[in-house]
């Protein structure tokens, strides 16, 4: 449920409590100061419950059902309806609920109906206050005969476009009307899967990059091989190391021929499998023992970068990597073996160099030591 | 079979199966604070769902009760919408508008299976289409200025992104 919602559903809370609440003091104090008190206590309530339930003082039991049930039937919004359902509600389970409380006799209906008024009426005027909740409230209220699509509630259309290509979103979906434009641009949610490759355009400003690295919380994937970015390289370190660090869960990164020089934001992407470094030629190889803090890897390409034999060995002995591809680093038949024995027990495809007058017999050799162990499936050389 | 009366916003009365009426979570829940049991006779008044819907939210219901419980989503992968059965794609052969209602239903009533079914369905009709297109099925007016429209198009995405 969102806050927006949390909150419209408060309201109704509110006016319920305060409903009953009213009755109460009208015959125990003339306190009026006490509805402005509960419904600070209320929306505080509502901003922390992780359901309807839990908005209510969960001490008073008999106040819980009943605006249990209300709140309920009302997850999601506050239809005008509610107006005479809280009736409905408040007169079948008054009795109980006045016994419980010890306050006979209960309301009358007509002085819950006037304290009914009363709330819609505040209830109109939060919306106001709300923005963007009166469109939604709107919405809500408009007659199915006339509901279209774009004028269906944010959660709604959010929960349709999840099923929905992000690339599909903005090249097609987001020209259609202001509504989705905003909604697609906003929502994170559905900027999970990042292929920048879809887009068939190969540069981003750096207003571009900025914006979409807005969403890096929910990124997923994040993919933009060989994608020119017009920055600087210092903004590209700052953008990187500043947005990445609130990717928990991204778990697949291609850099592929970025100019990035920095690789310490790696140290927050705990969750990350994949991870695509070709050719991305302004890292040092002291950069590529970052790679080290990305526990749950299994795909690395480190493929002509300038990672050298000696970090590729450390890495191998720290990862449990499944596919590696250091293609154009030059390696002896001796690194070969130690990258194989470090890493023999999960590693299934390595693609590698071997460096120039090593011996190729010696390579063979160890080719076939491999190929006898079922854990190597595929092993491929460039020369 | 214990049974359980749902009341429409229109008033009609339902009497469906129990375990029909609990795939809804918000009714299941609703049922489990209320210490509701099977002598209790009074319908579970439902606001915000009018009769015409209801019948076609427990037509759906009842053909899905045998179905194990939804899996919880994958977050990290991308949704499907080409596994929609057979009998779903039959079912919500409807006007927009029904669907539009089914959607809201399912929300309310928090039931997952006909949530994702339906938005699925959306989506399908929404999918590979050109801005032009959408608006046509979906009936949709373009609010956009003639140069905020000629800025998107020169740029492909790239408005978009900013």
């Amino acid at each position: 449920m969102t806050d927006r919602n949390l909150m419209l559903l408060g309201n109704i809370i509110f006016a319920f409590n305060i409903t009953y609440k009213t009755y109460f003091f009208e015959k125990t104090s003339n306190s009026t100061s006490h509805g402005h008190y509960n419904r600070a206590m209320l929306y505080k309530s509502v901003h922390k419950a992780k359901n309807p339930f839990q908005m209510l003082d969960s001490n008073h039991k008999c106040q819980q059902n009943i605006t249990g049930n209300i709140g309920c039937l009302s997850t999601e919004f506050v239809p005008k309806e509610l107006g005479p359902f809280l009736i409905h509600r408040i007169v079948k389970h008054v009795e109980k609920v006045a016994g419980y409380l010890g306050f006979l006799p209960p309301p009358t209906s007509a002085k819950i109906v006037r304290f009914v008024g009363i709330y819609e009426s505040r209830i109109d005027n939060d919306l106001e206050l709300l923005g963007n909740g009166t469109t939604v409230y709107n919405n809500y209220l408009t007659s199915t005969k006339t509901r279209s699509l774009e004028k269906l509630p944010e959660v709604i259309i959010v929960n349709i476009f999840k099923y929905i290509q992000l690339t599909d979103l903005l090249q097609n979906v987001s020209k259609t009307c202001k509504t989705f434009y905003n909604i697609i641009r906003q929502n994170s949610v559905l900027w999970k899967h990042f292929y920048f490759e879809e887009f068939n355009v190969v540069e981003l400003s750096e207003s571009q990059l900025q914006s979409i690295l807005t969403h890096s919380v929910q990124f997923r994937e994040f993919l933009i091989p060989e994608t020119e970015l017009k920055l600087e390289v210092p903004t590209i370190d700052l953008l990187f190391t500043n947005h990445f660090c609130n990717s928990k869960f991204l778990y697949w990164l291609d850099l592929t021929y970025c100019r990035l020089s920095t690789l310490g934001f790696l140290k927050c992407l705990t969750n990350l499998e994949i991870l695509n470094l070709s050719n991305c030629v302004n890292l040092i190889d002291e950069d590529f023992l970052a790679v080290a803090h990305c526990t749950k890897l299994d795909q690395l390409h480190l493929s002509f970068t300038k990672v050298s034999p000696h970090s590729v060995l450390k890495l191998a002995s720290k990862l449990k990597l499944i596919s590696l591809d250091i293609c154009g680093v030059d390696l002896t038949v001796a690194h070969c073996y130690g990258i194989l024995e470090r890493c023999y027990e999960s590693i299934m495809f390595i693609h590698l160099t071997l460096a120039i007058g090593e011996n190729e017999q010696e390579f063979e050799i160890l080719q076939s030591y491999y190929r006898d162990c079922s854990i190597v499936k595929t092993f491929r050389t460039l020369n | 079979m214990p049974q359980i009366k749902l009341q429409s916003s229109d008033g009609e009365s339902f009497e469906i199966d129990l375990e029909v009426a609990r795939q809804s979570v918000t009714i299941k829940t609703m049922l489990e604070d209320l210490g509701w049991d099977e002598s209790d006779d009074d319908p579970v008044p439902l606001p915000n769902v009018n009769a015409a819907i209801l019948k076609k939210v427990v037509q759906w219901a009842t053909f899905h009760k045998d179905d194990p419980p939804p899996p919880e989503d994958d977050e990290n992968k991308e949704k499907r919408t080409d596994d929609i059965c057979t009998w779903d794609a039959e079912f919500l052969k409807v006007d927009q508008g029904t669907l539009f209602e089914l959607i809201l239903a399912a929300n309310y009533l928090d039931i997952k299976g006909l949530l994702d079914v339906t938005c699925k369905t959306v989506a399908n009709m929404i999918k590979g289409k050109s801005p032009e297109e959408i608006r046509k099925t979906f009936n949709i007016k373009n609010d956009f200025t003639p140069a905020e429209e000629e800025q998107m198009m020169s740029c492909n995405c790239s408005a978009t992104m900013e």
